[in-house]
């Protein structure tokens, strides 16, 4: 139901209880995608808050039901047997796994789960009497900076330089460039041009 | 066997070695109810089960049969295997009666028999279709619950607890206190003898012929003079109009008179029973309930419901009630229960209508998402219904769509084809054309009735879902479990705050109505568990010990056993593999205090 490169809150839209809505709403997600292209770096927190407030309104319940789907139908099929391997192998090597995304939390908690994530670190969306208020609750998830990477560690007691940082859009790469280790996972174009630049190691999802 | 002081109030205890009469047992609530009690309550001496012959078979081989098939016994089945009939036999005596007759048509020997014994008279039997023969609602819902304070005052205990329904409240908006008012909804002051009387009069209209149109032509009348009858008074329909005179005709019947005792009397009210949370396990239903049709709609391709998106849908699972009526009952039987208990959810833990439709949107995408229809997989779960105010008309309502199918067909009827066509076309082209006509005239005609009946069904939910709004206080209930021990809160105690109405509505109510509800509405039989041999060994008295054990199961069915030794030349046997047999006469007990709607007009 999400076409490829849309923001994450395109699957919530298009399922919207009334028809109208669904049709509506795309009108501000179509926005907050020319402003995430049209600005990379400096607008990324407010494309994804006008990306998510076009939630507003929706039932907690849908909300509920649509991240349990997205994680069922969508989230769980992209898992890759070598991905989880690998996670799983940092795990055994006591590294402590920390899962970043700009998803909302209901949909990919059962995955940090499923994963053994230590930590997950995703939007979460106000909800009031019910309804999603479409603000996100802070601190937004949107292309972390290498200072919030080292703001982390640092309280985490987390070794960066030691660090392995897996990404697959280019809004990660700030995130990724504070880790020692990073590593592009099936990136999106932008992140390839500057894993090209950085010399970072390039993971194919075919591969 | 006493109950224990302050907060340490303990069911079992309470209850062992008590006698309880159930009325309406072939119903859906009484079922669980009984069930519930020989499962949770094994001390219990014995559990009188009121249930009316039906044409073919007697009260007892009705008991048999739905003890060995009903879903409502599985667990019983399951915990006694073998063994349920000698267990059955020690605790249920089952008596051939109508709560419509006098003490319930009981003979005097047996009225004489169990006026020493019986300790508490649970009526539930009632007739819930909403709009139904006034006689048939004056002689099951009146009549029935004025029996059941006779017989109650003919013994030397036994308290009444009668079930009726929150929505007496009529046409009362906000928050409806547990007390029985002594107006109508509207206001008006009203005398209930002389209510009674007038009812009476309604339900006398007789047919001008034996004819059967002549017979229908009559009831039409009757449900119209009562109908309107209700609605003046502010009652929503004849049902809860029948059950709120109930209620008041009962203050006054069981008075201490010189001539009888004073029958204590409490009044428990749930509001729209629906599928059971836990027992007699997870979806369980019966019958068509409220909330049948409306999810039946929601799964076709009707989107607009006339709908007030704030009220409240007040729907509690049938074991949640069940369990309250049972330490209702023991708290009435010890002088400890409030005169009226209402057993709704939206006293605290309220679902609005518009949760409830958007609930249901979600359990039908979740739930067709598996389908094996692939229209249902990729098409029809997105479609969403939403909410419509009821007055006005919107694009696709069922009135307008109903206008256009109607006008659309008498063009289609008025259009001949044969002379358009010059006469070389008529055979090849013409025919063909002429039984597309003729097929989509009938697809019209049969919109136009469908609709008609959608329509006629959201007049009747209307009251429920659009014109009130109703807070049903459930206060009483609630205070229970400040004094039981916490072994009776755990299994007595008020389950209503707890419901997680995603969790329910999604993973229980909706795959429950799918499997034991909406076939009945698709003209399909519900399923029913496979047949087991079950021989029903007479009633014998209990050994002291078992009666005091509280949770003494092992001894129970070692006594059990000696029944069925010393008693085998009497058992009752009967033929359970046919399966059950619906007739008209069940309609009274089939339902209880659910709103039921089994004259569904679909």
């Amino acid at each position: 139901m999400r076409p490829s490169g849309m923001p994450p809150a395109t699957y919530f839209i298009l399922n919207q209880r009334e028809f109208k809505s669904r049709v509506s709403r795309l009108g501000g997600l179509i926005a907050a995608t020319g402003l995430s292209i049209m600005s990379p770096l400096g607008e990324a927190q407010t494309a994804t808050r006008l990306a998510w407030s076009n939630l507003r309104g929706m039932s907690e319940d849908r909300l509920n039901v649509l991240a349990e789907e997205l994680y069922d139908r969508q989230l769980l099929k992209q898992l890759r047997a070598s991905g989880v391997d690998l996670l799983e192998g940092a795990k055994r090597d006591g590294c402590v796994i920390v899962l970043v995304t700009e998803m909302l939390d209901l949909a990919v908690a059962p995955l940090a789960k499923r994963l053994g994530a230590d930590h997950l670190i995703a939007n979460r969306m106000e909800v009031q009497g019910g309804r999603a208020t479409g603000r996100l609750l802070d601190p937004i998830v949107a292309q972390l900076s290498g200072q919030w990477a080292q703001a982390f560690a640092k309280e985490h007691d987390l070794d960066l330089a030691n660090s392995m940082a897996y990404g697959a859009s280019g809004g990660d790469a700030l995130l990724m460039s504070a880790v020692g280790n990073p590593c592009a996972v099936h990136p999106d174009w932008r992140l390839r041009r500057i894993a090209k630049d950085q010399s970072w190691p390039i993971v194919e999802a075919d591969a | 066997m006493k109950a224990a002081a302050g907060n340490a109030f303990s069911i079992v205890e309470a209850l062992a070695g008590r006698e309880i009469m159930v009325t309406g047992f072939t119903g859906f609530l009484g079922k669980v109810l009984v069930a519930q009690i020989l499962m949770d309550l094994p001390a219990v001496r014995r559990v009188h089960v009121l249930i009316r012959a039906s044409r073919n078979e007697d009260a007892l081989s009705r008991f048999v049969r739905i003890a060995a098939r009903s879903p409502a016994f599985r667990p019983l089945r399951e915990r006694f295997g073998d063994d349920l009939g000698a267990f059955l036999g020690a605790r249920i005596e089952v008596h051939e009666g109508d709560v419509s007759e006098p003490l319930f048509g009981l003979r005097e020997a047996t009225v004489r028999e169990l006026a020493p014994r019986l300790d508490a008279i649970v009526h539930v039997a009632g007739l819930t279709d909403f709009a139904p023969d006034p006689r048939r609602a004056l002689e099951t819902n009146v009549e029935g619950a004025l029996n059941a304070a006779d017989l109650a005052a003919r013994c030397e205990r036994a308290v009444l607890v009668h079930t009726s329904t929150c929505y007496v409240v009529g046409v009362r908006q906000g928050n409806i206190a547990e007390e029985v008012l002594a107006t109508t909804p509207n206001g008006r002051a009203w005398d209930p003898e002389a209510e009674f009387a007038h009812l009476q009069a309604l339900a006398c209209h007789e047919a001008d012929s034996d004819t059967q149109a002549a017979q229908r032509e009559a009831r039409d009348v009757r449900i119209g003079a009562a109908s309107a009858r209700a609605e003046l008074l502010g009652f929503t329909n004849i049902y809860t109009y029948s059950k709120a005179l109930a209620e008041a005709l009962l203050q006054g019947r069981c008075q201490k008179t010189h001539r009888r005792r004073a029958v204590p009397l409490t009044i428990v009210r749930p509001a729209i029973i629906e599928c059971a949370e836990h027992f007699p396990f997870e979806g369980w239903n019966e019958g068509i309930n409220t909330t049948g049709p409306l999810l039946w709609l929601c799964k076709s391709y009707l989107r607009h419901f006339p709908s007030n998106p704030d009220c409240y849908f007040d729907v509690v699972p049938v074991d949640t009630v069940t369990r309250s009526m049972i330490a209702i009952t023991a708290l009435a039987m010890n002088g400890r229960a409030k005169p009226v208990y209402q057993l709704g959810s939206s006293g605290s833990n309220p679902m609005t209508i518009d949760r409830g439709f958007e609930l249901t949107n979600l359990a039908i995408r979740k739930h067709m998402a598996s389908s094996e229809h692939r229209s249902e997989r990729n098409f029809k779960r997105f479609f969403d219904n939403v909410l419509v105010p009821a007055d006005v008309e919107h694009a696709f309502s069922p009135l307008r769509l109903k206008r256009v199918a109607r006008g659309l067909r008498s063009t289609l009827e008025t259009l001949n084809i044969g002379s358009l066509l010059p006469k070389a076309l008529k055979k090849p082209v013409g025919r063909p054309i002429e039984r597309m006509k003729d097929n989509a005239e009938l697809f019209l005609q049969g919109a136009d009735r469908q609709l008609g009946r959608v329509q006629k069904l959201f007049d009747i939910y209307r009251p429920f879902i659009h014109d009130n709004s109703w807070t049903f206080a459930n206060a009483n209930v609630r205070a229970i479990d400040e004094q039981l021990d916490a072994d009776s809160v755990e299994r007595f105690g008020w389950a209503g705050d707890r419901i997680d109405w995603r969790k329910y509505w999604i993973d229980v109510l909706y795959p429950g109505l799918g499997v034991w509800c909406l076939p009945l509405l698709e003209g399909k039989e519900a399923p029913e568990d496979p047949a087991v041999p079950l021989i029903l060994m007479p009633p014998t008295e209990m050994p002291e010990d078992a009666i005091e054990l509280a949770d003494g199961v092992e001894h129970v069915l070692h006594h059990s056993h000696v029944a069925h030794v010393h008693s085998a030349d009497c058992d009752h046997a009967v033929d359970v593999t046919t399966p059950f047999e619906r007739d008209e006469d069940d309609a009274s007990e089939l339902e209880t205090s659910s709103t039921t709607l089994s004259e569904l007009p679909l």
